[in-house]
């Protein structure tokens, strides 16, 4: 059925929705990216924490008294991607720190399997700090800006870290 | 469709409706990813300030010489916050008791006090003002001040 309107007003209203649906269409995509970047960041505060906390459980007394629940690096990079369920392994660069100097997986999956213990035997003791942090690159929530992992400034780096005692 | 209803002065009238409607929605679009924004921050900086309080009164419970340290607590507590942006790596004090300000935004304090047990405990509390964010006004201040208290029992 062929239409005709006064004025010539026909199809104005779908090349008014074209002109302003794409814009809204972007900015109710960055909207659902932001949100999934903010839970991603906070994830990480704490995937951070508990692990440092994890680490600072595991500590001297695991070697004492026929006990044997001494952590490993991989242990230790397991549970962190494990705490970490909204981050992407591979895009995390994780560093265990303690008295005997920093270990970094990058990314932090690649650690899964390394059996070297942490804390290191030589430091291992209660009241020592170990250290966790964490550096993970979120997305550009802005739409318009992607494809993401184009060059900066299209994505940002956030991270965590968390200092805690050996309690055990 | 014209609609024969519609008084004829009223046709021709609706050009440029769809600008309007757009614009009337602009502005819950933006409120919804400045709050989005907000909200993950605030949930970082809560996570941090969890923290700092639990690791601050872990190291204060360890003796009894250690029950009101608040200075060390201190340096704990600012190694949870070190990648908030008004935090950063170069600041090692903290604020006078429970005074925040925008240059010290983190203060800690440790007290001696009875757990709910009648033991000896500590009772360390972080305060710590996030960074200036996006405000909505009536909904979302700009900025956080969080308050966190963690009781202790004294180990040794």
């Amino acid at each position: 059925m062929r239409l005709r309107r006064a004025n010539g007003r026909r199809g104005n209203a779908l090349i008014e929705f074209t002109l302003l649906g794409i814009p809204l269409t972007f900015m109710t995509i960055s909207i659902v990216a932001i949100s999934i970047d903010m839970w991603e960041f906070h994830n990480l505060a704490f995937a951070t924490e508990a692990t440092a906390r994890y680490v600072t459980l595991h500590g001297a007394t695991c070697t004492a008294n026929s006990n044997s629940c001494t952590i490993t690096v991989g242990n230790v990079a397991t549970f962190f991607i494990g705490a970490g369920m909204a981050l992407s392994s591979g895009s995390v660069i994780l560093k265990m720190t303690d008295g005997s100097g920093t270990t970094t997986c990058n990314p932090a999956s690649s650690c899964t399997g390394t059996s070297t213990q942490f804390p290191n035997a030589s430091y291992n003791a209660v009241g020592n700090d170990v250290t966790i942090s964490a550096t993970y690159i979120l997305k550009n929530p802005v739409a318009i800006f992607w494809p993401p992992n184009s060059d900066p400034p299209n994505d940002f780096t956030v991270g965590a870290k968390s200092r805690q005692r050996i309690l055990f | 469709m014209t609609d024969s209803r519609i008084p004829r002065r009223h046709v021709g009238r609706r050009s440029g409706s769809n600008v309007i409607e757009f614009s009337l929605l602009i502005p819950w679009y933006i409120f919804l990813f400045v709050g989005a924004y907000d909200y993950g921050f605030f949930a970082y900086s809560l996570i941090a300030s969890q923290t700092a309080a639990s690791v601050g009164a872990t190291y204060c419970s360890s003796s009894s010489s250690t029950l009101t340290d608040a200075t060390t607590a201190c340096s704990y507590a600012l190694d949870q916050f070190r990648y908030l942006p008004n935090v950063g790596s170069g600041l090692s004090t903290c604020g006078t008791g429970t005074t925040v300000t925008t240059s010290a935004p983190v203060a800690v304090t440790a007290s001696s006090v009875t757990g709910p047990d009648g033991n000896t405990a500590t009772a360390v509390t972080v305060v710590y003002l996030t960074p200036q964010l996006i405000p909505i006004p009536g909904i979302l201040p700009g900025t956080l001040t969080i308050n966190r208290t963690v009781k202790m029992r004294q180990r040794s």
